[in-house]
């Protein structure tokens, strides 16, 4: 035999060793994961809920994914929210009332709201460290929402208005928002990757230009960085950081 | 190892004159005397498949955390796993091409250093491998969301199960020709097929960056 017997035993060997210190270091870099799960305030359901539903790209579970340079999300200006939408398909009947709708929580928070047949997503954020993921169904115009630690939303959609209350925290906020008119996706989330690995967000890019946002790092809110709508990518310390159009009803996306 | 040759009734299949000649304290000796022919596989296709089904279970089973170590350079887990995996896949072509060198299936070009590129390209590939599958396992762990991540999952922990059969096998003497080739190739296989299902993806995806 050309080869000495021991070697590939040491090869195995160095590996192995190699995966038991990075093991041990990533034990100890990471945070018990309850913890972790619990400080995300957005998203405490996601982590483990969302992988299937939380690419809000509607074609996602037949072939797209062996398709890697199908993810219609990350390019907003596509065509994300539009076309296939397996979750919801049929706008039943009556008036569809299809579109994104941004406003002001009296508060002074902003919020956006989009609706995809039945199923309406909505994100609360301040820009700095609220932000309040909601999600639930519309029916004939009426708003029926809710989120993580008991936040709801109610109100009803009329035409290019939406207004209602938002409730969380043991607070409540009357809001108003008027339809952003046009393709444009108004709502982004991080992607399931990267919430995947640790980090959740949300921006509002509101029709004049203007965005806001808040990052979910390790279970602490901070003040997102703007997102480029045309890649949909950010870098938040350095980390480069994906979001994708929000589409109600794609399982537990948004 | 010297086991295997021992009596037995299908002893006449290699009953060779070497048969008893190896006595020497074999440290990969299987305890239990093998009644296959030849060098048995048995042993090293066993924990290969123990180690693949160990992995897919950890990964299942353990919570993923979302976090783990990172590495200095990059701009996050993601980009370092994708250009560790890019160059283990880089390693393994080296590890094709210079198989093929060994075997003199490379027309004349045989160098005396094959052997040892061979050897070496595997043990870098391989090892830039494990910091990629600790992260995989640990942050995120078998997912199934979409046919990319199963596949991803699944190639991943084979991956590290053909690999140890590979290397519990090779010192194997008097292995059939076919053996070692077809191992590496399953070797080969299984790792382009997890990189084409992450580090590519993420490039044609995301673009090509640090």
């Amino acid at each position: 035999m050309p080869m000495k017997r021991m070697t590939p035993m040491l090869t195995l060997l160095t590996g192995s060793a190699l995966a038991a210190v990075l093991f041990t270091m990533s034990a100890q870099a990471a945070p018990p994961a309850p913890q972790f799960r619990a400080g995300a305030p957005a998203a405490p359901a996601s982590p483990d809920a969302p992988s299937p539903g939380a690419e809000p790209d509607g074609p996602a579970p037949t072939g797209e994914a062996a398709d890697p340079g199908a993810q219609p999300g990350v390019q907003p200006g596509a065509t994300p929210p539009a076309p296939s939408e397996p979750a919801a398909p049929p706008p039943s009947g009556p008036p569809s009332v299809d579109g994104t709708w941004t406003g002001r929580l009296d508060g002074g928070a902003t919020i956006a709201l989009t609706v995809r047949g039945d199923r309406a997503t909505a994100y609360v954020c301040d820009g700095r460290s609220l932000e309040i993921w909601v999600r639930g169904t519309v029916t004939g115009g009426v708003l029926d929402l809710s989120g993580a630690d008991g936040a709801t939303l109610t109100g009803r959609i009329a035409g290019d208005r939406a207004t209602g209350e938002v409730t969380s925290g043991g607070r409540t906020w009357a809001f108003t928002a008027t339809a952003t008119g046009g393709d444009a996706p108004a709502l982004y989330r991080a992607t399931a990757q990267v919430r995947d690995a640790g980090i959740d967000g949300g921006w509002i890019l509101l029709p004049d230009g203007t965005q806001t946002g808040v990052v979910t790092w390790n279970g602490r809110p901070v003040s997102a960085p703007p997102l480029d709508p045309a890649f949909g990518t950010t870098i938040v310390d350095g980390v480069r950081i994906t979001a994708e159009p929000v589409v109600p009803g794609a399982g537990t996306g948004g | 190892m010297a086991e295997h040759r021992r009596g037995g009734p299908r002893a006449t299949i290699d009953a060779g004159p070497t048969v008893r000649v190896e006595m020497l304290p074999d440290p990969f000796a299987d305890p239990v005397p093998s009644r296959v022919p030849r060098a048995s596989l048995l042993v090293p296709l066993l924990v290969g498949a123990g180690v693949t089904v160990a992995l897919g279970v950890y990964g299942r089973t353990h919570p993923p955390t979302g976090i783990a170590v990172n590495l200095a350079g990059f701009s996050g887990p993601q980009t370092v796993k994708v250009w560790l995996g890019t160059g283990a896949a880089f390693f393994a072509v080296v590890q094709v091409l210079s198989a093929l060198a060994m075997w003199g299936r490379l027309g004349g070009f045989a160098p005396s250093w094959a052997g040892a590129a061979h050897r070496w390209s595997g043990r870098v590939a391989f090892l830039l491998t494990v910091p990629v599958a600790v992260h995989c396992l640990y942050a995120l762990g078998f997912a199934d969301a979409d046919l990319r991540t199963l596949l991803h999952s699944a190639l991943g922990c084979f991956f590290f199960g053909v690999f140890t059969t590979k290397m519990l096998a090779l010192p194997k003497p008097g292995l059939a020709g076919w053996v070692l080739p077809v191992v590496g190739g399953v070797v080969f296989t299984a790792l382009i097929g997890v990189w084409l299902t992450s580090s590519v993806w993420y490039f044609t995806t995301f673009g090509v960056h640090r």
